[in-house]
């Protein structure tokens, strides 16, 4: 899995590409540690270049929400595509979270 | 032709390479690969965990593309089997899925995935043997 992150106007966007398995899913979360003690809350992934998840990435994605949550921030998502929508909605994981259909609509926000 | 491997995060890849290559060679639709790769992981996950819950121990992947009668959809079955400890993965509970990001609690998700993106699974232990069989559908596309 490989990130890359913009920062803008105090907000971190995420971009998440290939794979996010038990091996790689943990640096999502390390990734979201990092931007909340620079003091980076709100955060958008962009979920569009990914193409595998596991019960592993949602864990990962779960536990960083709480986290940025409590550092009063957020996480929405954007891109959703193919199994990666699919394991979000049968998870509900769609409804728990704000999820925009490209990067665009995320950033309007 | 099976694959054994260690039941561990380090033997994934490589199952997962097998599982692809394999079931594209059985003419899977592209469209499955990811849900039958869900399907390996959870289980090498879990086996690795409540199977050998103490050593390190291996694990056997295989599938197959059968008809139950003729006529039938065609059904992709992944068979996983372990010599650990009796552990029937469908024996979990079902994930509260209308929580909120505060109160849903982390992990817990992984065998409800497989049973949601599968159309049907099931456990039994043969002699000293947990088997594990996952089916999903050749032509699904929804």
């Amino acid at each position: 899995m490989n990130i890359a992150c913009t920062l803008s106007n105090n907000r971190a966007l995420v971009e998440l590409s290939g794979r996010m398995d038990a091996v790689t899913a943990p640096a999502f979360e390390q990734h979201c540690d990092s931007l909340i003690t620079q003091g980076t809350t709100a955060v958008i992934a962009d979920m569009s270049g990914l193409e595998y998840i596991s019960s592993a990435g949602l864990r990962s994605i779960l536990s960083s929400a709480k986290k940025l949550r409590a550092a009063g921030g957020s996480l929405s998502f954007c891109g959703m595509t193919g199994m990666v929508d699919e394991v979000f909605r049968v998870s509900g994981f769609l409804k728990m979270f704000r999820v925009f259909a490209t990067k665009d609509e995320a950033l309007a926000e | 032709m099976t694959l054994r491997i260690p039941a561990t995060l380090d033997s994934l890849a490589g199952a997962q390479a097998f599982l692809r290559e394999r079931s594209t060679a059985l003419g899977v639709p592209e469209l499955l690969l990811g849900r039958l790769e869900l399907v390996l992981e959870e289980l090498v996950v879990n086996i690795g965990s409540y199977a050998y819950p103490d050593d390190e121990g291996d694990m056997e992947v295989g599938c197959e593309v059968l008809r139950e009668a003729p006529g039938a959809p065609a059904m992709l079955c992944i068979i996983l089997r372990d010599w650990g400890v009796p552990f029937d993965p469908l024996g979990k509970e079902t994930p509260d899925l209308d929580a909120d990001i505060e109160s849903r609690p982390v992990g817990g998700l992984g065998i409800y995935l497989i049973r949601e993106l599968t159309d049907r699974c099931e456990y039994q232990r043969n002699g000293d043997a947990n088997e594990f069989r996952a089916y999903l559908r050749m032509e699904d596309t929804q």
